[in-house]
């Protein structure tokens, strides 16, 4: 599949195609990453420092070129500026001219994206009281914490209205309130539509936000699937029972699973297929065991991305095959 | 459109913030304050004539008093058609007329001094002695180079040694004369008798773009705004501007035109403060002196591209305003150079002829787009006369297309591999 050329690529919000990219000096920060951002989806990166996550946004934004590959954005090459008119960037390390207050950096932002006049200002009032800073609108940006910086970041990429945006470390020196605000805008946006990028290394974050994860290492995409796909253990469950389960009746749950191991609150069985589940919770019912939960277990998404890495720390997932 | 102005508006809050156009804005206070302590007093037709004939008298031997003798001299009213001139037959609609009575004691003396005065030293005594006519022409020319319009001269007897003179003009202000010219409120003063009223009023003009477009005002005004680029490519301030669907050699055009007109506002608004603060104290208003602004705007829009390239390179803004003057003072040096050695004939034979022709080519030319503000400056402000004279003060300058045409490619080198350095980049 070809996702900048095909014309999947062209629907998609984000395509990208074969990618490489090698810095002067002989850096390959990218080889040959392939993958495809659906509209309407918040899609995670996750990576080592590094890793090449930076760079593929920044040959995504046209603000590094690629070796070898296409992008494209919105069905448009990510060479042309129009390409960028639908879309709004959180750099990670951004840092706003600080002679600029906080209300004017949002108009000088807004004219370069063709925004003026009026509606411009108001647009700028709103996202400035929507982030918290309509005190601090006239204030230079200069005198600003490091929170408020984060938080003007943001509205600067809203100013637009973008179909689509970039964000680098969005939560990055926000307190914890200020996170489930931002966890809220975001999952605002998402209800209305919008597809967002998300490079953070916040893994509990981009569990609770992203639809689909993508995990590059050393400029290869290694895993790319949705959070339920790459977490998943297989027909793995934990039965939790009021007593503990006789050594008898484990020994007959061993003809029906795979492996039963004994846990503190009942049994742990990994199954060939899901469905025999309903033989196990069968069984137990017959000998008279009292059932008082059932859960399908799953790898966290730190064991999934630790377990990706090349040189990964030693079973992190054990029996997890290396990438 | 909009990008350009949003980019203006950065390239002024910038500069601002830097406190260097502050700086420049508190120069043109004291500018300002400067012209307007200025006082000038007109001088009188009368005495302006009566003045100009002693300086004719003392290039000669025996000196003012001897050699001259104005017998009479009389101001007369502005004529009109309903009040013919009396006075010997005077043409009508002559303006601040003033006439003058001369018996010349010693001819041979006075047609040696006729005689250098049209070029040379010219034949001492026993030369032939010039007719009637020439020594008129010649009292005639002289008083016209001072300022005078209209002159008329008579013989009063055959041997042309008693003559009448009358002059008039109608710009007073051109005249020279003997007049005072007052500083600081009138805190000092200072006599002047070779210039008139509105050379001094464009000398002051010309003093103030000499500020701006000279080395001091272009080190001000490229620490304000040299830093332009170096600021913009701050890691994590490019990545928010090249985010936005702007092209980047766009950018950099939009990023140079934003400061171009920035400094095109600081200047003008400095000239026009300049100007109508000299206009109120001399009587002699310039509207031009506030369109000199562009002159100084292109020396600087010609080295600024400079700065904007080695700001690229090494993202040094300091460094970058540094460069840009440094290129400045090597154009004005080329020139200098070069109009002593090549333009005089002396490097004729000499081997740097042609390293000098070729530099002077490559570099903008600052020196000489100050001499064309200067001349057009002058052009709009004077009377033809008064232009023709001023113009001979001036430096010869080459045609207006060699400089501004030279220097507009010099620029165009210098943003051209700026904006393809910065196209081709990763940032």
């Amino acid at each position: 599949m070809d996702p900048a050329t095909d014309a999947a690529g062209a629907a998609s919000a984000i395509a990208v195609a074969d990618v490489h990219k090698t810095f002067r000096g002989g850096v390959h920060a990218l080889r040959g990453v392939t993958l495809a951002v659906a509209p309407g989806e918040i899609f995670g990166l996750l990576g080592r420092n590094g890793a090449g996550k930076t760079t593929l946004v920044k040959i995504l934004l046209d603000l590094v070129r690629p070796t070898r590959g296409a992008t494209r954005l919105l069905g448009v090459p990510s060479r042309l500026p129009r390409a960028r008119r639908d879309v709004g960037y959180l750099p990670e390390d951004h840092r706003f001219p600080d002679y600029h207050t906080a209300e004017s950096a949002l108009c000088f932002y807004g004219g370069l994206s063709g925004l003026r006049g009026a509606p411009l200002r108001a647009r700028a009032g709103e996202l400035l009281a929507r982030f918290g800073l309509a005190n601090a609108r006239r204030r230079k940006i200069r005198g600003f914490t490091k929170g408020m910086k984060q938080r003007l970041g943001l509205a600067q990429v809203f100013l637009a209205e973008p179909r689509l945006l970039f964000l680098d470390e969005p939560t990055d020196g926000v307190d914890p309130v200020g996170r489930a605000q931002i966890r809220g805008q975001l999952e605002e946006l998402k209800r209305r539509g919008h597809t967002i990028f998300l490079n953070s290394h916040l893994l509990s974050e981009v569990e609770q936000l992203c639809d689909r994860v993508g995990i590059l290492d050393q400029g290869t995409l290694v895993r790319c699937g949705t959070i339920a796909e790459l977490t998943s253990a297989g027909a793995r469950f934990a039965v939790a029972a009021a007593d503990p389960i006789p050594a008898a009746v484990v020994a007959e749950l061993g003809a029906l699973a795979a492996s039963v191991q004994v846990t503190a609150d009942g049994v742990e069985v990994v199954l060939d297929d899901e469905a025999g589940i309903d033989a196990v919770v069968d069984l137990l019912r017959a000998r008279g065991v009292r059932l008082r939960g059932l859960t399908r277990r799953r790898h966290s998404l730190e064991q999934v991305f630790l377990s990706s890495l090349r040189d990964a720390p030693p079973d992190p997932i054990p029996g997890s095959p290396a990438p | 459109m909009i990008a350009f102005l949003a980019l203006f508006g950065d390239a002024w809050r910038r500069a601002r913030d830097r406190r260097s156009v502050v700086v420049l804005l508190l120069v043109a206070l004291l500018v300002a304050a400067f012209c307007a302590s200025l006082e000038f007093a007109h001088p009188d037709p009368r005495e302006s004539l009566k003045n100009q004939l002693e300086n004719f008298s003392r290039r000669t031997r025996r000196g003012p008093a001897s050699f001259m003798n104005v017998a009479t001299l009389r101001r007369m009213p502005r004529v009109d058609a309903r009040a013919p001139a009396a006075e010997d037959d005077l043409p009508l609609g002559l303006d601040h007329v003033a006439v003058a009575d001369l018996e010349i004691a010693d001819l041979e003396d006075f047609d040696r001094v006729a005689r250098s005065l049209r070029g040379g030293s010219g034949p001492g005594r026993g030369a032939a002695p010039l007719t009637v006519r020439q020594r008129m022409d010649a009292i005639a020319g002289f008083l016209r180079d001072r300022g005078w319009e209209t002159v008329i001269t008579r013989a009063r007897d055959d041997a042309g040694a008693s003559l009448f003179v009358a002059a008039s003009t109608e710009h007073l202000a051109e005249l020279e004369g003997k007049w005072r010219f007052k500083l600081f409120f009138g805190a000092a003063e200072v006599p002047i008798d070779s210039m008139s009223p509105a050379e001094v009023v464009l000398d002051v003009q010309r003093t103030v773009a000499r500020l701006l477009a000279g080395v001091a005002g272009m080190l001000v005004l490229l620490l304000a705004f040299g830093s332009t680029l170096p600021d913009l490519m701050q890691k994590g301030s490019l990545d928010l501007l090249l985010a936005r669907p702007i092209g980047r050699a766009r950018l950099l055009l939009f990023t140079y035109a934003g400061a171009v007109l920035a400094v095109l506002l600081v200047t003008a608004s400095i000239y026009g403060v300049c100007a109508v603060t000299l206009g109120l104290r001399s009587g002699h208003f310039s509207a031009a002196f506030v369109a000199a602004a562009l002159p100084t705007t292109a020396v600087f829009a010609a080295v600024f591209p400079v700065a904007m390239l080695v700001g690229l390179v090494t993202r040094n803004g300091n460094f970058a305003a540094l460069a840009a003057l440094a290129c400045y003072g090597a154009a004005d040096v080329v020139a200098s150079v070069r109009e002593k050695f090549v333009e005089s004939g002396i490097a004729d034979e000499s081997t740097w002829k042609p390293v000098l022709e070729i530099l002077w080519w490559i570099t903008p030319k600052t020196g000489e787009i100050a001499t064309l503000g200067a001349l057009s400056l002058g052009r709009s402000e004077l009377s033809a006369a008064g232009f023709e004279r001023f113009r001979q003060q001036l430096p010869a300058a080459a045609d207006m297309a060699t400089p501004y045409g030279t220097t507009a490619l010099f620029a165009a080198f210098f943003l051209g591999a700026t904006i393809l350095l910065f196209r081709r980049r990763d940032f």
